[in-house]
């Protein structure tokens, strides 16, 4: 292996100099991803309010308004991501880059959630926000329905838009 | 003879004129295969969540410049995978120099639909700057077989390093020296019991989640360890440093796993893949080489 070290470092050396460089512009370029280059920004804004998801079943408690409550004070079951076989994250980055219900994110839940949807069920995605609360630690958690679906029908809550098309 | 800091870099990361043992060359196939079935356990798992999706929320990488909802229908999708699938099995076998640069394109493309919806999986960053080592390895050191595996280690730490480090940089730049404090950390236990009862139907504190929460000053320590450790994230390029950065960052991912019940599986796979000298324990149970 000793024999064209210094050539085979010169080359790595200068992979490595391009793929810095490639690293650099493509994560400026592209909000900070561009993958599989990251600047990875998990947990960078500390002390922030959050927004997360949390789907539950209502089906047995009829119009049951669109809140707000509490973890304590759900209008329903909450129905695991995990027993469909979707993500946690996908709803809740979903919804933070959500402000109009188009039809074809509708049906882009109600794919994500169909087993769920069986039977006559109905689900309401709902919208958890998390605040800081005092100088003591305390923290606040307000949940928002959001969407409210069945297999055939669809009703959006005040705090969303409903839109046509894409 | 004094060497320069680009030399000595490439010795730290490549050791390219170190003679790899048997052991050693064990271990660089071994790590190769290893992240070539990490990224076919990805590739197949999106396969299946492809074809649930409906709509483009967010494009990322290269899907800001090509429809990548195409692959949200059955047989693109199974294209897709079963190309990534068989570039991979022709760069194991080191049939044709590009065949990982071609596996890494079709895993990016797989990734921006995947992940179409926003949210991004940090694992797969990992595996896939791995699978981009294996990708310049190959191309550009295909004459020299022991260079091609030390390349794509070496590669490996520098951008693991690059990455951790950047990542508390963020933390830095986003929040301030003030990003240890223990009641952001009592947020993100919040933040988290919305995520588990979201994805298990149910939460309860566990024993350290409970005490952290009383007890500020612990949920202060475990941040700042963390973010200590993903500070001396670039060290991790220096060999006598690497086990030492390396077993912080995994214990780091291990309390993150603990304290806020979010697992990074493949990130603590690889770590503990390249933290330690694997190839040189592996010679002691290897049996002496005849060379008659």
């Amino acid at each position: 292996m000793s024999d064209g070290t210094p050539n085979l470092q010169r080359r790595a050396l200068l992979t490595l100099g391009a793929t810095f460089g490639v690293y650099a512009l493509s994560v400026a370029t592209h909000r900070g991803e561009f993958w599989p280059f990251s600047i990875f920004p998990m947990f960078s804004l500390a002390g922030r309010p959050w927004t997360r998801a949390l789907m539950v079943d209502v089906t047995a408690y009829g119009d049951v308004g669109w809140g707000p409550w509490t973890l304590e004070t759900l209008p329903g079951e909450p129905v695991p991501t995990r027993s469909v076989g979707t993500s946690t994250n996908d709803m809740s980055k979903m919804i933070q880059l959500t402000t109009t219900w188009t039809d074809e994110r509708i049906e882009t839940l109600r794919s994500l959630w169909g087993p769920a949807l069986e039977g006559g069920r109905t689900l309401m995605l709902l919208r958890a926000d998390g605040t800081l609360v005092g100088d003591a630690g305390d923290v606040d958690i307000a949940l928002t329905g959001l969407v409210r679906i069945s297999a055939v029908a669809a009703a959006v809550g005040p705090a969303m838009r409903r839109g046509a098309g894409a | 003879m004094k060497r320069s800091i680009g030399a000595h870099l490439a010795d730290q990361l490549f050791g390219f004129e170190r003679s790899a043992s048997r052991g050693d060359r064990i271990f660089l196939r071994v790590f190769e295969l290893f992240i070539v079935g990490w990224t076919l356990q990805f590739a197949w798992t999106w396969f299946a969540t492809l074809q649930r999706l409906e709509a483009v929320v967010l494009p990322l990488g290269l899907a800001n410049y090509v429809d990548v909802s195409v692959f949200f229908a059955p047989t693109p999708a199974l294209v897709l995978t079963v190309a990534l699938t068989v570039s991979l099995a022709l760069g194991v076998f080191r049939k044709g120099r590009f065949a990982y640069a071609v596996a890494l394109v079709l895993f990016h493309l797989a990734y921006v639909s995947r992940y179409s919806l926003g949210e991004i999986s940090h694992g797969s960053h990992f595996i896939g700057m791995a699978v981009l080592g294996l990708a310049i390895g190959t191309a550009a050191f295909h004459e020299h077989e022991e260079a091609v595996g030390k390349f794509s280690v070496g590669f490996a730490y520098f951008l693991y390093g690059i990455g951790y480090t950047s990542a508390s940089l963020c933390k830095l730049i986003g929040s301030g020296i003030g990003w240890p404090k223990g009641d952001h950390f009592a947020l993100w236990v919040g933040e988290r019991s919305v995520d588990v009862m979201s994805t298990f139907g149910t939460f309860e504190l566990n024993v350290l989640q409970d005490f952290s929460l009383r007890f500020p000053i612990l949920g202060t320590a475990a941040l700042t360890f963390g973010l200590l450790a993903e500070i001396a994230g670039v060290l991790m390029w220096f060999r006598k440093l690497r086990m030492w950065v390396m077993t912080a960052l995994i214990a780091m991912h291990v309390g993150v796993e603990l304290s806020l019940n979010i697992y990074f599986g493949h990130n603590i796979y690889v770590l503990v893949l390249l933290a330690y000298p694997w190839g040189r324990w592996l010679d002691r149970f290897l049996p002496p080489r005849s060379d008659a």
